[in-house]
Order: C-alpha cells, then sequence, then structure tokens
C-alpha cells in the first residue's frame, strides 16, 4: 500500500489528462468537420446569394447584348476569391466569360439560368460560375481550425479551472483526512479534526462519520476486551467453582466417611448396626468416587493429570482390582474370575493407582449391567517387536451387552448407551470417557465389542516396561509417640473437628480447635503450639492468609509468640496450583483429606522430632501395649471390627436385606397379576436359597415359581403363609449369631 | 369582399368605360421608310434596345412618349406586357453599366407625330387618335 500509493490529485490529474486527450480528439474531429461543412455550406449559399442578385444585371446583359453589363458583372463576381470564372451566354448564342486563369472549363461550373426581363418565364439564357473548391475547402478548414482550436482552448481552460477549483475544494480535505486519519491509533482517543468550513458538507460528514466509526471500533475493542476479560474470568470461575465444589462436597463426604470409619471401632456394636454403618461407608466411597472421576475428568480435559512412573506388582494390581469387587459379584451370585497369562511380568514401570482406576471402571460396569453368568478378566502379553510388549487385558461379561448404533458414543463423556440405562443403572456416564482418556495417556487402547443380550467385552491395551520388584514399604511400626504436642486445629466443619481431635487425642497430643484463620491468629498470639494444622478454606479468614499473618509477625494487638512455628495445610483442595499457593503462603506441608492416619502419624513423628531439634521442651507420652497400639491405629485389624466376614456370610447378610424389598414386590405382582414378574421374583429367591445351601426355602421357592408361571393365583396366595416363615427363619440365625 | 373594397375597383372600371384608354396605339415609321408593317416582337426589341435596325439593315430613331406618360404604359403593357416599373428598371441597369442611352423622349403624341414625319429612320408611338396619314402605322395595338 504504502510503496505503490497514488494520490487522488495524481489520479484526478492523469484521468482529466487522459479524458481531456480523447474528448479534445473527439470533439475536434467533430467540430472541424461541421465547422467545414458549414462553412462550405455558407460559400454556396454565399455564391447563390450572389447569382441572386447579379441575376438581373445578367439577363439584362444578354436580353441587350451588352458587353459592358457583362463585364461589369464578371469584374463584381471575381472579385470575390472562391470565384475562379463566370460566364454568360443566351440562347442565341451570345457569350461573354471572363476568369481569373486562362481556358477554364465551365463544364463543371454551377449554372444558374437567365430570363427575360420582358417574360419572366421566357428563358434566354444562362449563368455559368465556377468556383475554386481547393479556395473554398481552404477557407472551410481555416474557419474550422480556427473554430475548433478555440474549442480546445476552451476546453483546456474550462478543466484547468474544473481541476483547481476540485483540488482546492475537495482534494486538498479529502487528503487532509486521509492524513489525519492515518495518523490515528486505535484505542489512543484520537479523533479527526473538523474543519469549520466543511462542517455541513460531506467532507464534514465524513470526519465525522470516520470518528463514529472509531469510536464504535473503540468501543467494540473496549467490549471484546471486557468479553475476553469476562470469558477468562468466567473460565477461573469454572476452574474455582469446580475446586470448591470438590472441596465443599468432599469435606463433608470424607467426614461421613471418617465419622462412620469411627464409629466402626465401637467394639459393642450390634451386628445389624455395623452391617448398616458398613453400608454407610460403601455409599459413602462409591459417592467419593463419583466426584472424583468428575474431577479426574476435569483434570484429563485440563491437561492437569500427569502419570506416576514407579515400579509396581501388576499382576497383583489387577488381583486386587477384581478383589474388590468379589463381594458384590458374590451378591448377585455371579461369577467373577480373573486369569492371567503366565507371561504378563510380575512386576512393571507404570502408574498403577490408574491402571487399577480403569480395571476398577471396567469391572465395576461389566458387574453392573450383568444379572447372570460371570464376568471374567484376561489378561495376556503381545510382543509389539524391538523389545517393546503390550499387555491386554479384557472385561467380558454375559450381561444385557449394548446396541450397535450406542457402541461408537460409548467412550464420549456423559454418555451412556442409551438414557433407559442411566436410569436404571445410574452413573455419571464419565467412566469409560476416564478410561479412554487414561488408557490413551499411558499409550494405550481402548475398544469395546458388544451382541446385545449375550454381553460385552471391553479391552484395553497398554505399553508394559517391566519394573523390578518395589521396595516394598516398610512397614513401619506405628510406635507410639515419645512425646506430647500441643496442637492447634484451625477447621471450621465440625464433623472434621471432631475427625482431627479424635485421631490427634487418640495418638496423646492435646488438641485445640479454632473454627476460623482469624480464631487461629488469635491463637497463637495467646498460647505455645508446637503445631497448626490449617484448613485451607474457611469462612472469615482462609487459612493462606492467617498462614501469611502468622509467618509476618500478627497484627500487633495479636502478636503471634512464635511466627515460625509449623504450620501444616490441611485441604481437600489437592490441586498442584493450590498445593503451591499454601506453601507459598509460608506453609511446611500440605496433607489432604480425607485425613490419612499413617500420614498424619508420620507427620507428628517428624514435628516431635524439629521441636526437639529445636530445642522446645515437650512432655513424654506414657507408653502402651501393642495391642492397644494395633487398636488405635490399625482399624481392619482391631478387634472391634469381628472378623473379616466370608464371602458367604457377606452373600447371605446381602440376601437377607434384600428380602423385605422381594417380599413385597412379590406381593406387588400378585397383587397385578404379573406372572412374569412373580416369575423372576421367586426364580432369584431360588437361586439365592441354592447358593446359600437353604434347600426348604429353594424348594418352596421353585413350587411357587411354578404355580406364577402357570399363572395360578389362588395357589399361591395359599401357599405364601409357607414362603413367609421360611424367609424369616433365614434371618433368625443370623440375629442369634451376633 | 367588403363592399367598401371594391369601391376604387369599380372608379377605375368607371374611367376605362369612359373611353380615356379605349383608344388603339399605334407605331408609326417615316412614309419614305421601305419598312411596312412590323410585329409586336420587332417593335419591343426595338424600344428595348435589343436591335439597332430595321428589318432591312436601316438604322433607327426611337422615338419615346414621356416617361410617366399613360400612353407609355398602356403602349409596353400592350405590347410585351412590361409595366413603367420593370421598364424603367431595365433601362436604368443598360443605362448604368452599359453605358447605353435610353431613346429619347417627347413631350406627346404630337411631338412624336411630328418627329415621325421628319426623320425617316424614326419609330415612335402615339394614340390612335392623333394619327393622321402623313406617317405610316406599322403596328396597331388595339385593346
Amino acid at each position: 500500500m504504502k510503496g505503490k500509493r497514488i494520490s487522488l490529485e495524481r489520479r484526478l490529474v492523469s484521468y482529466v489528462g487522459v479524458g481531456w486527450l480523447l474528448f479534445s480528439v473527439i470533439a475536434g474531429a467533430v467540430s472541424y468537420r461541421l465547422a467545414y461543412q458549414n462553412q462550405f455550406a455558407a460559400e454556396q449559399a454565399f455564391q447563390q446569394q450572389l447569382l441572386r442578385t447579379v441575376q438581373a444585371q445578367a439577363e439584362v446583359a444578354v436580353f441587350a447584348r451588352n458587353t459592358k453589363i457583362a463585364e461589369d458583372l464578371f469584374e463584381g463576381l471575381l472579385t470575390n476569391p472562391t470565384v475562379l470564372g463566370a460566364r454568360i451566354a443566351s440562347n442565341e448564342g451570345y457569350v461573354e466569360e471572363q476568369g481569373k486563369r486562362p481556358q477554364l472549363d465551365f463544364s463543371k461550373a454551377a449554372s444558374y439560368p437567365l430570363y427575360s426581363p420582358v417574360d419572366g418565364k421566357q428563358k434566354i439564357g444562362a449563368i455559368f460560375l465556377l468556383q475554386d473548391d481547393a479556395q473554398i475547402a481552404s477557407l472551410a478548414a481555416r474557419t474550422a481550425f480556427s473554430l475548433t482550436a478555440w474549442l480546445l482552448l476552451q476546453i483546456v481552460i474550462g478543466t484547468v479551472l474544473l481541476f483547481a477549483v476540485s483540488r482546492a475544494v475537495m482534494g486538498r480535505p479529502i487528503a487532509a483526512l486521509a492524513a489525519a486519519v492515518s495518523a490515528i491509533r486505535p484505542g489512543s482517543g484520537q479523533r479527526v479534526p473538523v474543519k469549520e468550513m466543511h462542517s455541513d458538507d460531506e467532507i464534514g460528514l465524513l470526519s465525522h462519520q470516520t470518528n463514529a466509526l472509531i469510536e464504535a471500533a473503540e468501543a467494540a475493542m473496549a467490549e471484546s476486551e471486557r468479553a475476553k476479560q469476562v470469558a477468562e474470568g468466567s473460565n477461573q470461575a469454572k476452574g474455582d467453582f469446580l475446586a470448591l465444589m470438590s472441596h465443599e462436597i468432599r469435606t463433608p463426604l470424607s467426614a461421613v466417611i471418617g465419622i462412620l470409619d469411627l464409629a466402626l471401632r465401637d467394639e459393642t456394636l450390634l451386628a445389624r448396626t455395623r452391617e448398616q454403618i458398613e453400608h454407610g461407608t460403601i455409599n459413602a466411597r462409591s459417592l467419593l468416587k463419583i466426584i472424583n472421576d468428575l474431577l479426574d475428568f476435569s483434570k484429563i480435559e485440563g491437561g492437569k493429570l500427569s502419570l506416576e512412573a514407579i515400579d509396581f506388582a501388576l499382576v497383583q494390581c489387577i488381583e486386587e482390582a477384581a478383589d474388590v469387587f468379589q463381594h458384590g459379584a458374590a451378591r448377585k451370585t455371579l461369577r467373577l474370575q480373573v486369569d492371567i497369562a503366565a507371561e504378563v511380568p510380575a512386576f512393571a514401570h507404570g502408574d498403577p493407582t490408574r491402571l487399577r482406576q480403569v480395571l476398577i471402571n471396567l469391572i465395576g460396569n461389566a458387574l453392573k449391567f450383568t444379572e447372570e453368568g460371570e464376568v471374567v478378566v484376561t489378561a495376556s502379553m503381545r510382543e509389539l517387536g524391538r523389545g517393546r510388549r503390550e499387555m491386554e487385558v479384557a472385561i467380558r461379561d454375559t450381561g444385557v451387552g449394548i446396541a450397535a448404533e450406542a457402541l461408537p458414543r460409548l467412550f464420549n463423556k456423559f454418555e451412556q448407551s442409551d438414557t433407559s440405562m442411566a436410569r436404571r443403572f445410574g452413573g455419571t456416564g464419565l467412566g469409560l470417557a476416564i478410561c479412554r482418556q487414561l488408557v490413551e495417556l499411558m499409550g494405550g487402547r481402548i475398544w469395546v465389542a458388544s451382541t446385545l443380550g449375550e454381553g460385552t467385552t471391553f479391552r484395553f491395551t497398554m505399553p508394559v516396561l517391566e519394573g523390578s520388584r518395589p521396595t516394598p514399604p516398610v512397614l513401619e511400626e506405628r510406635l507410639q509417640h515419645s512425646h506430647c504436642l500441643h496442637i492447634l486445629v484451625a477447621e471450621d466443619f465440625v464433623t472434621n473437628q471432631i475427625i482431627i481431635r479424635s485421631l490427634l487425642e487418640d495418638m496423646g497430643h492435646v488438641v485445640q480447635v479454632v473454627d476460623n484463620g482469624f480464631q487461629a491468629i488469635e491463637a497463637v498470639a495467646e498460647n505455645d503450639y508446637d503445631l497448626v494444622l490449617m484448613d485451607g478454606r474457611m469462612p472469615e479468614m482462609d487459612g493462606i492468609t492467617a498462614t501469611r499473618i502468622i509467618r509476618a509477625g500478627g497484627p500487633s494487638e495479636y502478636a503471634a509468640r512464635e511466627p515460625g512455628l509449623p504450620i501444616v495445610a490441611l485441604t481437600a483442595n489437592v490441586g498442584e496450583a493450590d498445593h503451591r499457593r499454601y506453601m507459598a503462603a509460608g506453609m511446611n506441608e500440605v496433607m489432604t483429606k480425607p485425613v490419612d492416619e499413617l500420614a498424619l502419624h508420620r507427620l507428628l513423628e517428624r514435628i516431635i522430632t524439629a521441636r526437639l531439634t529445636l530445642g522446645v521442651q515437650l512432655i513424654p507420652q506414657a507408653v502402651y501395649s501393642e495391642r492397644e497400639l494395633d487398636l488405635q491405629f490399625d482399624v481392619q485389624a482391631s478387634p472391634a471390627s469381628g472378623l473379616p466376614p466370608t464371602l458367604t456370610e457377606l452373600a447371605r447378610q446381602a440376601f437377607v436385606g434384600e428380602i423385605p424389598a422381594r417380599q413385597a414386590e412379590l406381593l406387588a405382582a400378585m397383587g397385578e397379576q404379573d406372572a412374569d414378574r412373580a416369575g423372576r421374583l421367586l426364580h432369584s429367591l431360588r437361586g439365592g436359597a441354592a447358593q446359600l445351601g437353604m434347600d426348604a426355602l429353594r424348594d418352596t421357592c421353585a413350587e411357587l415359581e411354578a404355580y406364577a408361571d402357570a399363572k395360578r393365583w389362588e395357589r399361591l396366595e395359599a401357599a405364601l403363609p409357607r414362603l413367609d416363615a421360611l424367609l424369616k427363619m433365614t434371618r433368625e440365625p443370623i440375629r442369634t449369631d451376633s | 369582399m367588403k363592399p367598401d373594397c371594391l369601391r376604387p375597383m369599380f372608379a377605375a372600371w368607371l374611367c376605362v368605360a369612359a373611353g380615356v384608354v379605349r383608344a388603339d396605339i399605334v407605331v408609326i415609321t417615316n412614309l419614305d421608310n421601305p419598312v411596312q408593317a412590323l410585329t409586336a416582337r420587332q417593335v419591343s426589341d426595338l424600344f428595348l434596345g435589343r436591335t439597332r435596325t430595321f428589318p432591312g439593315g436601316a438604322g433607327t430613331l426611337i422615338l419615346e412618349q414621356p416617361r410617366q406618360a399613360h400612353t407609355r404604359e398602356e403602349f409596353f403593357r400592350r405590347l410585351n406586357g412590361m409595366n413603367l416599373k420593370q421598364l424603367n428598371a431595365y433601362w436604368a441597369r443598360l443605362q448604368f453599366s452599359g453605358e447605353v442611352q435610353p431613346p429619347a423622349q417627347l413631350e406627346d403624341n404630337a411631338a412624336v407625330l411630328a418627329g415621325v414625319r421628319k426623320n425617316t429612320a424614326a419609330i415612335g408611338y402615339v394614340d390612335s387618335s392623333a394619327v393622321d396619314t402623313s406617317v405610316r402605322v406599322v403596328l396597331r395595338l388595339k385593346e
């Protein structure tokens, strides 16, 4: 644009110049021709007139044969420059002629008749006039030329005037406007100046419009900048919201789990109560899993998930993942079989947590959608060449299957095979999407094959790098802490307060709990503490702010007694960014919720060592017996939770638990005379009874099932009391057990 | 036509009817002139200067009536149809650039008669009422 720019003025000059040239040529030609024709016609008309004036004289000359008159007449005619010669001739043979040159040829001359002066109708002769065509032409040309030249001169003058005027009136203001516009930088607030004289004309309008445009553009820029900020803000808000929600949900949930775990420690619990609490725990954990799924997914989506690369026991990992579901499978009377090929290395290098997550997801799915039959997990190895190997894991079930058209969408987020599935089986629809993301992150593939009504097989591969046996976790003897710490817990959530307080007190420490950061500041100003466990999010003042203030020495009225005392974040925010923020605020460590007892134990151990090193006086703790230690730190091993129930016992418990609902459903089916539903119910009851060795119940169920299939409702009703009695009996022994 | 307009025409007609112009006009020559008769054309050519001789070659002397005389007007009207205006214009051209003298003009019929009687080459015209045997009538112009 810059180098090649042609100013309006120059363009105007060139256009006008070329136009002028063209116009002049045409106008000149036309004007010349017109002038020439005019001149020629005028000359001829003049000759005519000339002749008319001499006609009478010529007539007299011929009539009277008077040479004198003729000569006089010729003299007059020949003064005219265009007349070459003239001649008069009478019919009687009288001829007179005169010319500017000798030997004139009058055959081409124009002739006009002469009439008798006596009788106007009688022709007596003729007058011949020889015109000098060349002379006429040159005369016409001269005239035409001068006319044309004058015309062109007019055009030139007009053009120059017009150009000068248009330049003054338009070119200059436009050039000035262009210069002003190009000098404006958007957003600088500059405007095109509008001169007084242009205030009402097009230039003024153009300037105003340009200014309006600039204003609109600036407004749009500002708007888009604002929108961008809003969008960034909303993205930030989304992230924050997610973090907040995860915190808000996980905090109470981990509290629930913690409380339930604490409750299970109570040795005096009734078996039923224990069972109920365990159910509660299972449900709470599955809720936690869903939330973790959501968080995982958002982390994967945000590209924030990174894989671990550690040595781990591969075969054990698969087996353990399956083991998680053994109970559930048994409850549904499903067989869950694990078949791991010999080539699968016992130890691998990778991310066991994520592998377990995928396995648990897929096996859980398989069990969820399978009512009868089995779920088989197989793992095999394949050589990829160049020393690389991959493991292929297949999870095959004999469940409901998935419609072919639903298969391609299956690994999309928030998709289930169909919406009715979601109603029937629940779930977030994120599980498979997460599986795919994780598998792909690990460098593998995941796919599915299914036949509706026959079952589904999920397969996934992952490259396997052979690992070494992981250094077995040092089975730390969770010794009783040697000293008693004075600990401040800042935590707003009452349940968490209870959990953390009981954990810490069980470990023999002195605990003071405050509700928020502000109270924490007050507390560290008033008392000596060996440790502050600080929640991240709290009302009034969050942990980060409180930590910063304490590290800075505290406010003047609440000067911290020991600004450098250990402060450990205790938070449900597990993001790396959060971790950094906590550390940046001056915290010594970050612990995640739900609180891992072992980690907490180790933390306190470290704090005790550190405090002693600093020379802080700590009160030594009394020594407990080993059994008491077990009681304190190992919930699973504690006698209070009883012996781990066998699978059969678990199945029986599940069966018994289901009975009231089954009974109600049976009655409903009978009321609606739904033979199919009643038959199915009795069939599953019979299956359960057979599994558990309750033969009498099994037989009765078979009998009733036959009645239902035959729609013999009266017989079914008659047999119902017998079934009730048997079902009651199944419940009895369990009660007596506890 | 309106009756008012007819009035002058009627007056002119009355004049004619009174016999003022009714008389013939005769072209006369000397009795010694051998020419016995002339055509109107011949007379016209002589009186307009086209010919200067009688048929036979004898020279002529043209004797005219006064310029505005009624007889003259009648003579040319009957001879060749020219009116006085045309006649005067013709002679003016011929006289001006042709250096030709128009015929001599005499006072009246009697002068013309006397002129013809006196000169052998003379030719003139008079009202028929004025003519006598002392001259030869070569052409009679009737109404």
